[in-house]
């Protein structure tokens, strides 16, 4: 049954992706701008996807604030670089005012990370699963409206420091990258390597794997577990708060609501590579980027739908690998 | 708030009790900014009672509280008042310093609620003088008081706090309650208005959804968050089959089941998918679902209209007589509302009801004890599919247009929201959390703005305090205390009274 489902939609892409080559509208431009378009896309989602995973694969929780403390640290972000521009610190030191901004954002997500952990998780240790998830989705709420009402309404503009401006064209195409663009892709590469390396070589990664397997059996070997918790939701934060300064210079623009759909992709993307696998975030964002980006042109249908598309694709990795595409099987209880 | 955080009893050394007043003051200084920042306390300033207003009455309760809370550590009166009033003062000057910092640098442009216009309201539109006089000495007095008023034994304050509990214990003070309720529902509707009557009806609609979802999530335990899309489905098929949309005008009485029929199909058709799969997961994919049928319903244009929605849907008629005015409606959604409670009464009380709650408490042991997951499953979303489409339904006959706009993923969060104030798994609870979640907002208005900050702060606050929800269900209320005595976390204070009430 589930095989013929498999089948079934991997022959249906096939038949409507002979129809698009066959009819041959779409140019090979088209094709490398929409892979060059997805393969950002799934960066900035890893990015997201990175705080994401780390969270779960300790507290096995969707932490639905996530996209909120992205989207705090975006708005800091913004503030710092307003400041730094008016101060001219922007124009003089490009380098240290964009580090400042990065700081920043990462500083105060990190605080706001932190508390939400504090308030409404950390009293929820012990509680049945679906408490927290409800808990987290209440601070969700919480947090993009706070925003929208302490910030205003208005859409802040990042301007963009000439550093970041502009971008290449690939080997003389018409392939254009933005700088943004590529900054993404390899800040991503960069953070996801150093997290597997945290987590993997170092003692508190150790600690983190311990608490992830069994919170009491940690506790007894002499691990603090509410502080081994903090300082991965603290990581999970800073991750988030860099996330959403690079969404900032990426999209130009930050506004309130900017961290909800995000953080659900990132999500998603985190899931299609295995929740938990810090590999397997990277692996997930790009997929998923260019499941979105390359969906709409490959079946041939208007890209309003590639929403569809990331959900479609989310339900059919869940039910033939339920477990992601690079993830390792969980027992029962954990999936 | 008090499972989190425990009383303070043993007495502190001075230089602890110190750094305690600090962090206390600190913290209230802190909430009454964010306050301010969020516009709440303007909002709250402009409700006046008497001489004081809500938002100052606010502030000194924050103060007071606070200051109760430190002071427990200290051992005599006046250490206490002490130490009150040290935090009550650090508040004050906090809240001083943040309102003078907003008089003299517009902070518009990174806090919208304190820009020039409406920072003098944070001097009660005096001098700064006066102001900072006002503040210290209200702390410093409140600080003292809220110090002195933590004498009052923590058991006193609680039972007066649980009076309300004690209230339900009369014996069939319940079912009288439940009487006058039902008579007042039913005849005072005729006489109170037609905004009245609409309110209750959106209040109704939101029952229907509620009752439908307390099946899903609150019996058996599938946290869905795309239940929005069901209702969608009963209302876009009422829509095309009693609308000059496709030329048809079916009877109401052919549509509703048709909707409904059709609401549990898409519910079945969702099942099927998502039957492995557990917790958050589903959490997620159902969330994906809601937002794929409302993405199609905006860009199926030739089908659904789009964005332009369907528009002349026809009232219901039923036994020759036409709704017309929100009164009708109301008796239409009260009629549903009763049918719907019957139901999941009936069920819950049922075979079907008790594989549920096997099934949310462990799903491997329910399966070896005989549960047939698949079809258990899938009957719950159906159930709950199918009160969606009614809800739906009765919708798009009482807008008479409807359009992708009104089946946004609030909706779906609305309703989760109220099942889970009113308490998971309990009727009851349905009700209340529909008449404070929906009813109140309309009654507020000046709140308006503030619904779903609000909304999100509940929902923390209730999971943290009370997460078995203001009516628990006595299953969902056991299951809770049951998982709060596990190894690491501290019994919370002031359960042990209502375990002994729940358990004679």
């Amino acid at each position: 049954m589930l095989y013929l489902i498999g089948i079934l939609a991997v022959s249906l892409i096939a038949w409507r992706l002979y129809g698009v080559l066959a009819s041959g509208k779409v140019p090979p431009t088209l094709w490398g701008f929409q892979i060059i378009n997805g393969i950002i896309l799934g960066g900035v989602y890893a990015l997201i996807a990175l705080g994401y995973t780390l969270v779960y694969g300790i507290l096995l929780m969707i932490n639905f604030a996530h996209g909120e403390v992205m989207m705090t640290g975006a708005y800091v972000g913004y503030f710092v670089l307003s400041g730094l521009t008016a101060l001219g610190i922007i124009d003089s030191l490009p380098l240290l005012g964009i580090f400042l901004v990065f700081a920043a954002g990462m500083g105060a997500s990190l605080a706001l990370g932190v508390t939400v952990e504090r308030v409404a998780y950390r009293p929820l240790r012990r509680a049945p699963r679906l408490v927290p998830l409800i808990s987290a989705i209440g601070a969700s709420i919480f947090l993009q409206n706070a925003a929208l009402r302490i910030f205003g309404p208005k859409i802040r503009v990042y301007v963009k420091p000439p550093l970041l401006k502009g971008g290449w064209n690939i080997l003389g195409t018409q392939l254009f990258v933005t700088r943004t663009g590529v900054l993404s892709v390899i800040l991503s590469i960069v953070l996801m390597i150093a997290l597997y390396l945290l987590v993997r070589r170092t003692t508190l990664g150790r600690a983190m794997r311990a608490v992830a397997e069994d919170k009491d059996t940690a506790a007894l070997m002499g691990i603090d577990v509410d502080q081994v918790i903090v300082r991965t939701f603290a990581i999970g934060s800073l991750l988030a708060g860099a996330a959403g300064v690079m969404l900032g210079f990426h999209n130009s623009q930050v506004n309130a609501t900017m961290g909800f759909i995000p953080g659900i992709k990132a999500f998603t993307a985190a899931v299609l590579g295995g929740i938990g696998n810090v590999p397997g975030a990277m692996f997930g964002g790009l997929v998923l980027g260019l499941a979105e980006s390359l969906g709409p042109t490959v079946l041939n249908i208007p890209s309003q739908y590639k929403d569809v598309i990331a959900f479609a694709l989310l339900v059919l990795v869940l039910v033939f690998r339920p477990t992601g595409l690079l993830g390792e099987v969980l027992s029962g209880k954990r999936a | 708030m008090a499972v989190d955080l425990p009383v303070e009893r043993e007495r502190k050394p001075p230089l602890a009790l110190a750094a305690s007043a600090l962090r206390a003051g600190a913290l209230a200084g802190g909430i009454a900014i964010l306050l301010i920042i969020l516009g709440l306390q303007a909002a709250m300033w402009a409700l006046d009672i008497g001489p004081l207003s809500v938002g100052d009455l606010v502030l000194a309760v924050l103060v007071a509280w606070m200051a109760a809370r430190c002071a427990r550590g200290a051992g005599t009166a006046f250490g206490r008042a002490l130490v009150g009033a040290v935090a009550g003062v650090t508040a004050a000057v906090i809240y001083a310093a943040f309102a003078t910092l907003a008089n003299s640098v517009n902070l518009k442009e990174v806090l919208d609620n304190v820009g020039r216009d409406a920072a003098p309201a944070l001097f009660w539109h005096r001098s700064a003088e006066f102001a900072w006089l006002v503040a210290v000495a209200g702390g410093l007095v409140l600080g003292a008081a809220g110090a002195l008023a933590s004498y009052l034994p923590a058991r006193t304050v609680r039972r007066a706090a649980s009076v309300s509990a004690r209230v339900g214990a009369v014996p069939y003070l319940n079912m009288v309650l439940a009487i006058l309720a039902a008579v007042a529902l039913i005849a005072a509707p005729p006489f109170i208005g037609p905004f009245w009557d609409q309110t209750l009806g959106s209040i109704g609609i939101y029952v229907l959804m509620g009752l439908g979802l307390n099946i899903v999530v609150g019996f058996a335990g599938l946290l869905d968050l795309g239940y929005v899309a069901f209702f969608a489905i009963g209302a876009y098929t009422y829509a095309f089959l009693a609308s000059p949309k496709y030329g048809l005008h079916l009877p109401f009485l052919l549509a509703l089941p048709a909707g409904m029929a059709m609401a549990c199909l898409f519910g079945v058709l969702l099942g099927i998918p998502v039957l492995r799969m557990r917790g958050d997961y589903l959490a997620i994919v159902t969330l994906g679902f809601g937002e794929i049928i409302r993405i199609l319903m905006n860009n199926l244009t030739t089908l659904t209209g789009g964005p332009q929605g369907v528009l002349q849907i026809e009232s219901p008629s039923l036994f020759g007589l036409s709704a017309t005015r929100p009164l009708h409606y109301y008796y239409l959604i009260l009629a549903g509302c009763l049918l719907v409670g019957w139901v999941s009464y009936q069920l819950n009380r049922s075979r079907i009801g008790r594989a549920w709650v096997a099934m949310r408490e462990d799903e491997d042991v329910a399966a070896a004890s005989g549960v047939n997951i698949v079809r258990f499953r899938l009957l719950a979303f159906a159930t709950g599919a199918a009160f969606a489409g009614m809800g739906g339904v009765i919708f798009a006959s009482r807008q008479h247009a409807i359009f992708p706009s009104d089946f946004v993923m609030l909706v779906s969060i609305n309703v989760l929201c109220l099942i889970i104030i009113g308490g998971l798994g309990s009727i009851p609870g349905v009700i209340a959390g529909s008449v404070i979640l929906i009813g109140l907002p309309e009654v507020l208005r000046q709140f308006a703005d503030f619904r779903l900050l609000l909304f999100g702060a509940l929902l923390v606050l209730m999971m943290v305090a009370r997460p078995e929800g203001l009516i628990p269900s006595r299953r969902t209320r056991l299951e809770l205390e049951e998982a709060g005595q596990g190894f690491g976390r501290p019994p919370a204070v002031e359960e042990p009274a209502q375990v002994a009430e729940v358990r004679e």
